[in-house]
């Protein structure tokens, strides 16, 4: 639907600019209009409700609505509807007058002769309320002016027409009556008026006291971070003015603090944000401001917010305010397709304008084909780079930007993307890669080797170091062979199989060989170098030589053992001093370990 | 184009509930093969270095630095 309307709209711009004309149907007779104008806020909010009766012959498939150019420069919305239905609205020119704006609203179902259809129409103006005197001091009332128009403007005879005037207090200092017109509290009612010609035009003035908020957003920045990892920032950057009257003479902190007479300043309003919204933060120039007040609502999150100093008329803050919402909430995918829908504008305060908004949406990197569709026409600027933290290429930034906007713009874009969720691991292959080449580049500095001249005292302390490191390796897995053979010798005990001992048996044996062959080829390498260290490992060697024929010779008892061909007795004799001998070996050979 | 009536909610492939835990576990892992790393490079000398041994602990502790800093990065708010 919101493609619909998209079309719709870009359809009119090129109607617009080929200057087609439409005319006035005199068969279309307004049988009733009651307007409800609601001027107690800083917008200019005109309800319409508009019986449309047709007194021709034919069917009537669109009528017109007219506004002024002064109005027309102030809309901010409109919107026609019948029954709760949209209907489309374009616009459009009429020969005869050139100097008014006209809307064409097409109807749905045509309107046969003689019979009658109730539309609505609702707009909503801004700064088209006067503040009047434009200037007050600190403690005085706010006085505005409303100018319009008696009778509702139409293009056709209205029967019958009241419009009642909604009024922020009771205190009107003037208004302008034709009558029959009364002055109730709140409200001002003009009325019936019985056969009003088509663009009648009867001047209204209303100078009444207005202390609403007169809070203008001079310029709204929205950004909206994307992030495939699970979350979307929204980030808004907003300029307030206060467009009320404007203050005279110097303000006095004393009289503001002491006197709660500053009826038109604002001290603090406040804003909503989306339920979800979490790490809200709220700074200008010089930081947080902290004296906000964050409540989580069950279906929002409000934020008081209190600028360092009131605002009074003419006078202007800027702060930034963001905010942190999960992806589940606001995108949704199918494979590598992605919508993404929020709001192009979101609550700022209570009966907003703003006058500018700068919609930014940024998407990771890797997008392609981003298509956005919007529920009424913004102009969309070129599309954009954004670069932040492990970003290569930069990230696709979608611009739209639009002028006037009030609150009933709080409506949701759609935008679609395509995204291959591979190109998420970029990010992380990025770190890994960094930290990749910082191991390299280490591996090759110690590799450097810038020295002159060769060391060779050294150069023979670092030969020696490094074999008797080799001799201890060696060592070590000859010491698991070892601890592998008793093992074999107590497993021998129990399952007296000597064929199959044997064979693992002799295998160790072997290993062990191997591992003294290799030891003894390395002491003779330190030798070269240093005979000191080269003893040491001989002693070492001389010492498992003799560890070695202690346990060769208790496995052959053992075999012995085990083959009947010892007693018991024997066997305890023999072993137990084998037993001593071993552990005195490997005592030693402890020690020597540690000097080598 | 297909409609968003026939898509899901697009949740991310890692939970941000487990992104603190994630941290911790691969950044240990992964500043414990860093400081394996570089106490082998300082205490082996020409001799002794093993290439291939280096790049296997630098390939290790890279892989597990890299994932562990982005996921840092994600649980301090910094969502890349």
């Amino acid at each position: 639907m919101h493609c619909h309307l998209y079309i719709v709209v870009v359809g009119v711009l090129v109607a617009s600019v080929s200057g087609t004309f439409d005319n006035i149907n005199r068969d279309i007779v307004n049988k009733k209009i009651e307007r409800k104008l609601d001027v107690s806020t800083q917008l200019v909010k005109a309800n319409t409700k508009i019986t449309l009766e047709n007194s021709g012959s034919g069917a009537v498939r669109s009528f017109l609505l007219v506004l002024t150019k002064e109005e027309q420069d102030n809309l901010a919305f409109i919107n026609a509807q019948i029954g709760g239905t949209n209907l489309k609205l374009t616009e459009s020119k009429v020969q005869e007058y050139r100097d008014l704006v006209f809307y064409k609203v097409e109807l749905k179902d045509a309107l046969q002769p003689s019979k009658t259809v109730n539309v609505e129409v609702e707009m909503v103006f801004t700064h088209l309320l006067e503040p009047y005197p434009a200037m007050i001091q600190q403690g005085e009332k706010q006085l505005v002016r409303y100018k319009g128009n008696h009778y509702v403007l139409s293009p056709y005879t209205t029967t019958t027409q009241t419009t009642t005037v909604s009024l922020s207090s009771p205190n009107i200092e003037t208004y302008s009556r034709l009558k029959p017109s009364a002055h109730t509290d709140t409200s001002v009612t003009y009325g019936p008026y019985e056969g009003v010609q088509g663009f009648s035009v009867d001047p209204m003035s209303i100078h009444y006291e207005n202390n609403a908020p007169f809070l203008t957003v001079s310029r709204l920045e929205r950004v909206v971070e994307v992030s495939h990892w699970g979350n979307i920032a929204v980030e808004e950057t907003i300029d307030v003015l206060h467009t009320g009257a404007k203050l005279k003479g110097s303000f006095s902190r004393y009289d503001f603090q002491r006197e709660h007479n500053s009826y038109s300043s604002i001290k603090s309003f406040k804003t909503v944000m989306p339920a979800s919204a979490k790490d809200v933060y709220y700074r200008d120039e010089i930081g947080n401001i902290s004296t906000s007040h964050m409540r989580v609502l069950d279906d929002a999150v409000e934020l008081d917010l209190r600028p360092r100093f009131p605002l009074f008329g003419g006078w202007k803050t800027h702060y930034k305010i963001g905010y942190n919402v999960p992806s589940y909430e606001y995108l949704y995918n199918a494979g590598d397709e992605y919508i993404l829908k929020m709001r192009i504008l979101d609550h700022v305060f209570d009966d907003v304008t703003v006058d500018e908004l700068l919609l930014k949406i940024i998407l990771p990197e890797g997008v392609r084909n981003v298509v956005i569709e919007t529920p009424y026409p913004v102009e969309q600027l070129p599309d954009s780079l954004h670069f932040t933290y492990l970003d290569t290429v930069g990230r696709p930034v979608i611009t739209v930007t639009k002028k006037n906007l009030v609150e009933s713009h709080i409506q949701d874009f759609t935008l679609h993307y395509q995204f291959p969720s591979v190109i998420m691991l970029q990010e992380p292959l990025l770190v890994v890669v960094a930290f990749f080449i910082l191991f390299i580049t280490v591996i090759l500095y110690v590799r450097l080797d810038l020295t002159l001249s060769k060391d060779d005292a050294t150069e023979a302390k670092m030969r020696v170091s490094s074999h008797c490191e080799l001799v201890h390796t060696h060592h070590d897995k000859r010491a698991r062979c070892y601890e592998k053979l008793e093992e074999e010798l107590q497993k021998l005990k129990g399952s007296k199989d000597v064929a199959q001992s044997q064979t693992s048996t002799k295998k160790l044996q072997n290993s062990i060989r191997d591992e003294t062959q290799i030891i003894n080829d390395l002491a003779s390498k330190i030798r070269l170098d240093n005979s000191e260290y080269a003893d040491r490992v001989l002693e070492l060697q001389k010492m498992d030589k003799i560890l070695r024929e202690c346990v060769t010779q208790q496995l052959v008892n053992v075999e012995k053992l085990v083959a009947g061909k010892m007693s018991k007795q024997q066997y305890m004799d023999t072993d137990g001093p084998l037993h001593k001998k071993k552990e005195e070996a490997l005592e030693k050979i402890k020690n020597l370990l540690g000097n080598i | 184009m297909i409609g968003i009536e026939s898509m899901s909610r697009y949740v991310s492939p890692v939970n941000p509930a487990i992104y603190p835990h994630l941290t911790l576990v691969l950044m240990a892992i992964g500043v414990f093969f860093t400081a394996w790393f570089f106490v082998y490079e300082v205490t082996s000398t020409k001799l002794t270095r093993d290439f291939f041994k280096e790049c296997l602990i630098a390939l290790v502790a890279s892989v597990f630095m890299g994932f562990g800093i982005l996921f840092l990065l994600l649980w301090v708010g910094i969502y890349v």
